[in-house]
């Protein structure tokens, strides 16, 4: 146990590390994968096409069976618990972004969600004005203007930078399921209630998105430039730093004519 | 006789000119998204009418609704001032019916929904604005539309669409020089794909 946390710490600190080196090279606003570091873009091409076989073979067949065996009205609550399994960790990162009306927000849906909403099937506060506002570490490390870095595609994982691997592994072991399923003496608990609702949140999402992927793999000619692109255009959302000036959105380019 | 009409000729050029350096209207601008959305949901979207009709319906109203010409030199980026004038044309038409042909494709996930236009915001080019919008999602929280609209002489044409901050315009522009650059085809290759892709 204490090598496993040991190696995630070195990892972790390797990270970080990349993250904050990148600053002067951040390419934040740049989404063209022709403007890629040469042997990164071999490697993320590589990753990428491993990664789109794993879900070819895998777990894209097994979310499309899920779909198949379940209604719309199933499917529905059983995002509804996932998502409710994020609100603590929303609450901590609102809190160490300064946010306390939102962190306040988190911890009211979950109250009432686990309780009365029978441990967030049913999303009871957003019916009394309570919206969804959800947040991460990644946002809190961005919140204080820790660099993005670069684009790496990881195999088993995917898509990210490191500053997003840093802040999927710190809210995966600050996880309040996480913690309590782990310290568990019953051996159920630990292994397979853990990883099996780890699991379905896993394929839910998978199945949530089966028709949003598909279009974009029919529609590239270039599926890896365009998931690229797409997915770095997407945090630009997420990138706003506490004491900087609101920056011109990412989508304000110099749109004039080619001549 | 002949000074006369040549100076209305200039006149008419100069005040064609100065309509092209004024900023956008804005309401104008607003206006003309939410009638194409109401449109092409109420009308054509939620409408009894058979498969075939509500297709060509809606090519009529996305063609008209954005300045595909404009888009496709844009996204083309570099290679549009090495192109010829034939792969030029070949591109524009291959892009735009690939569009038209893929949105047509996904419109019916629009059925029963509806924008909400949240106000506009100017871009650095005076000629175009940003009209914000969202749309409720079958899960999860609404999802942001950004519509990017220009005007021309005018008219006013959509030229970009961004979804949750991700512009299709930079999305394919960034797409297709990555394709040019790995493919021995360069621009013939990326038409030709295109192409494959309408059949």
């Amino acid at each position: 146990m204490n090598k496993t946390i040991t190696s995630i710490t070195l990892c972790l600190a390797l990270l970080l590390n990349i993250a904050l080196a990148s600053t002067a090279s951040a390419s934040e606003t740049n989404f063209d994968s022709n403007d890629e570091n040469i042997v990164l873009e071999k490697f993320n091409r590589g990753m990428f096409q491993f990664n789109y076989y794993l879900d070819k073979g895998i777990l894209k067949p097994v979310a499309k069976g899920y779909r198949a065996i379940t209604t719309k009205g199933i499917r529905d609550r059983i995002n509804s618990a996932s998502s409710n399994l994020t609100e603590p960790l929303s609450f901590v990162n609102h809190l160490l972004q300064g946010n306390i009306k939102s962190a306040g927000i988190n911890l009211g849906r979950f109250t009432i969600n686990s309780t009365l909403g029978l441990a967030g099937f049913i999303d009871v506060a957003e019916h009394w004005g309570m919206e969804k506002n959800y947040t991460n570490f990644d946002r809190t490390l961005a919140h204080y203007c820790v660099s993005d870095g670069p684009y790496i595609v990881l195999p088993f994982i995917g898509p990210g930078t490191p500053r997003s691997f840093t802040g999927v592994t710190v809210d995966g072991f600050a996880s309040p399921f996480y913690q309590i399923t782990q310290n568990s003496s019953n051996d159920d608990v630990k292994n397979n209630l853990y990883y099996g609702v780890e699991g379905l949140r896993l394929i839910a999402l998978r199945e949530a998105n089966l028709e949003l992927i598909d279009d974009i793999e029919k529609n590239s000619v270039d599926y890896y430039s365009s998931m690229r692109s797409s997915y770095l255009q997407h945090r630009t959302k997420f990138n706003k730093c506490h004491n900087k000036e609101e920056e011109t959105p990412s989508y304000d380019f110099d749109f004039g004519e080619e001549d | 006789m002949k000074n006369t009409l040549l100076s209305t000729i200039i006149a008419s050029l100069m005040i064609f000119a100065s309509n092209v350096n004024a900023n956008i209207n804005a309401d104008a601008a607003n206006d003309f998204v939410q009638n194409i959305t109401k449109e092409g949901i109420e009308e054509i979207i939620n409408a009894n009418a058979p498969q075939a009709q509500k297709d060509a319906k809606f090519k009529t109203l996305f063609n008209n609704a954005l300045d595909l010409n404009f888009i496709g030199r844009f996204v083309l980026g570099r290679s549009w001032r090495t192109a010829t004038p034939v792969q030029r044309d070949a591109f524009i038409k291959a892009y735009s019916e690939f569009n038209t042909k893929s949105w047509s494709g996904k419109f019916d996930a629009f059925k029963g929904k509806s924008f909400n236009f949240t106000g506009t915001t100017p871009a650095n080019n005076k000629t175009q604005i940003f009209i914000n919008s969202s749309v409720t999602m079958d899960q999860g929280e609404p999802a942001k539309v950004i519509w990017r609209v220009q005007e021309k002489n005018g008219n006013y044409k959509i030229i970009d669409i961004i979804v949750e901050n991700v512009s299709l315009a930079i999305t394919a522009r960034n797409e297709y020089s990555s394709f040019i650059k790995n493919n021995p085809g360069g621009v013939d290759a990326l038409i030709k794909n295109l192409q494959d892709k309408i059949k």
